[in-house]
């Protein structure tokens, strides 16, 4: 039983192994690394949107403060870059808790205005505090990530670092997926009340998902910052926080490797549409469009209806 | 039957706005007795059935379960000391398996916490299979064995409330509440709910307090009733002394 439940992960791994094999140049390597921040995050968005149902519209914000903190306490202070990405998460998850506290106990839609408010207090915080992160022309000079003697300068070593935390991320998320906790922000996403008079603190439960998610989206901010070792207020803005939504909702909510996959398809699609040049962005939302329209369950959920077709079963059972 | 008083509401009073939705209302369960409560549509029974899972809070009057003032406790507290309910409205997880709506009830009683659950230590494993054998032993229990893997939303109505049933036991309550549970059931359905109800009963030594609006299904299970009309108890006896009772009749039958 074990083995079968981490069949997908292994399969993931050996992705996550092939992918520098096959495409060893710097620009391939470079999208690859963006992709697997992004599915960081969007795992995190994934497990608080898809499973437990409630929205963040800020998450960028919390990539971004992430990001700024991983720069700030290496480049400004010189602190080691691990322990640095350690504190951002402990800081940014501690932010997200008392973000959680108070709008989490309404009901509706008051943690998805709570998050979009955080989201623009952040951003305004990147680009005004001068001093401290360099305002709107952004914070340089960011070092690149070292362990011992090693320094993680290349693309190809920056890969490596990312591809091992990327697959903990997604090892820790299909954990709290498949067992209790999954069972009971799936069941929080769809009556609350029944899962309150079965004795389960839903508020308890809520809080928690929402905390990992930040602390995921931490995460993918610090990889980025010593990967581009240059940063600006314009990444982390509400236009990126609606991006990291769209990859949840296209690649398929509640389903770890629909998260996984929207990220991928988000990140390389505005690559491959750079043939249209100045026309890619109505390409770009026109393939979002029919997405949704075609694929309400996402790419995961059309593929498991194909899928569930085949074994003439009504598909996405077995989640 | 025990004697001892597991449940009691006492001079409980609510307002929604200007409607008093329950004024003065007293009951009390015995120890493993099934209750009926029953009353015309707005008499106040399913506010009453709120306000007992803590579900709403009463402007006055008092809860006592298992002697404990539970007026204040939060729902999912309340549920954890062995009260557990269904819903008037169907409430299952409609897009998750038979199996896994019951294992949700299941996992409340089990001891793994979010680390281990997180990092997958061997408490969380010991945990799945424990929650597994028990909502598998339910399912059997409620009869639903062949729709273990199906979505709980693509059941046939009747089965949804099994479901309801089999998640609401496997929490291990003392005191079950049933809102309505035959509601929507036909006549053969609801002959089997009752036969199933007798059955866990008896093995689980169960109390229950059963609200519903259909009569003869209320009368075959309930001991003893107790009849609401517009937010006062209007009479309160065996099931044969409530059908000749004139004023349930009148209730009932008349304006």
């Amino acid at each position: 039983m074990r083995l079968k439940r981490y069949a997908d992960i292994l399969i993931f791994a050996l992705l996550l192994i092939a992918y520098p094999l096959i495409i060893t140049d710097n620009y391939g390597l470079n999208v690859g690394i963006f992709a697997l921040e992004n599915i960081i995050t969007v795992t995190g968005l994934n497990l608080l949107m898809g499973y437990a149902g409630q929205i963040s519209l800020g998450h960028a914000g919390f990539v971004g403060l992430g990001a700024y903190i991983s720069a700030i306490l290496t480049a400004t202070y010189h602190w080691n870059c691990w322990l640095a990405m350690i504190t951002a998460f402990v800081l940014v998850g501690i932010v997200a808790f008392f973000v959680a506290l108070p709008t989490l106990k309404l009901r509706g839609h008051y943690l998805a205005m709570a998050t979009l408010g955080l989201g623009m207090i952040l951003y305004i915080f990147f680009s005004q505090l001068v001093d401290i992160t360099g305002g709107p022309s952004g914070f340089v000079g960011i070092p690149y990530m070292r362990f011992g003697s090693l320094t993680f300068s290349s693309y190809s070593t920056i890969y490596v670092v990312t591809a091992m935390i990327t697959f903990v991320i997604i090892w820790l998320s299909k954990n709290l997926a498949s067992f209790k906790a999954g069972r009971i922000f799936r069941a929080i996403h769809q009556d609350e009340e029944a899962v309150v008079a079965l004795g389960v603190n839903t508020y308890h439960y809520k809080v928690l998902v929402f905390v990992v998610s930040a602390v995921f989206a931490s995460i993918a901010g610090s990889l980025y910052a010593h990967t581009v070792i240059f940063i600006s207020p314009a990444s982390f803005g509400f236009k990126r926080s609606i991006q990291l939504v769209t990859m949840v909702m296209v690649g398929g909510m509640g389903n770890i490797w629909g998260g996984v996959t929207g990220a991928i398809f988000l990140t390389y699609l505005p690559e491959f549409l750079r043939i249209f040049e100045d026309y890619d962005i109505i390409v770009y939302g026109s393939l979002l469009i029919l997405v949704i329209i075609f694929m309400p369950g996402g790419i995961a959920g059309a593929v498991e209806d194909i899928y569930g077709k085949f074994k003439n079963t009504g598909g996405r059972e077995d989640r | 039957m025990g004697n001892s008083k597991i449940l009691g509401a006492e001079r409980i009073v609510k307002h929604f706005g200007g409607v008093k939705a329950l004024d003065d209302v007293s009951l009390s369960i015995s120890q493993e007795e099934v209750l009926g409560l029953i009353g015309p549509n707005g008499a106040g029974k399913t506010t009453l059935f709120n306000i007992i899972s803590g579900f709403i809070k009463p402007d006055g009057g008092k809860v006592i379960f298992k002697g404990v003032d539970i007026t204040s406790h939060p729902p999912h507290k309340i549920a954890r000391m062995g009260m557990s309910r269904t819903f008037q409205n169907l409430r299952v997880f409609s897009e998750m398996s038979v199996i896994e709506n019951i294992m949700v009830g299941a996992d409340v009683l089990t001891s793994a916490g979010f680390f281990s659950n997180l990092f997958a230590f061997p408490s969380i494993w010991k945990s799945e299979r424990e929650s597994i054998e028990k909502a598998e032993y339910f399912l059997e229990e409620v009869g639903l064995q062949d729709f273990r893997n199906t979505p709980a939303g693509d059941l046939p109505f009747g089965k949804m409330r099994l479901v309801e049933l089999a998640r609401a036991l496997v929490t291990e309550p003392e005191l079950l509440l049933l809102d309505e549970i035959a509601s929507g059931l036909n006549t053969s359905e609801t002959l089997d709910l009752m036969e199933l109800l007798f059955k866990v009963k008896e093995k689980h030594n169960l109390t229950i307090l059963v609200v519903e609006h259909d009569m003869d299904f209320l009368m075959n299970l309930a001991e003893r009733v107790v009849v609401l009309n517009f937010g006062r108890v209007i009479a309160e006896g065996s099931p044969d002394e409530i059908k000749k009772d004139p004023q349930v009749i009148a209730a009932y039958l008349g304006e």
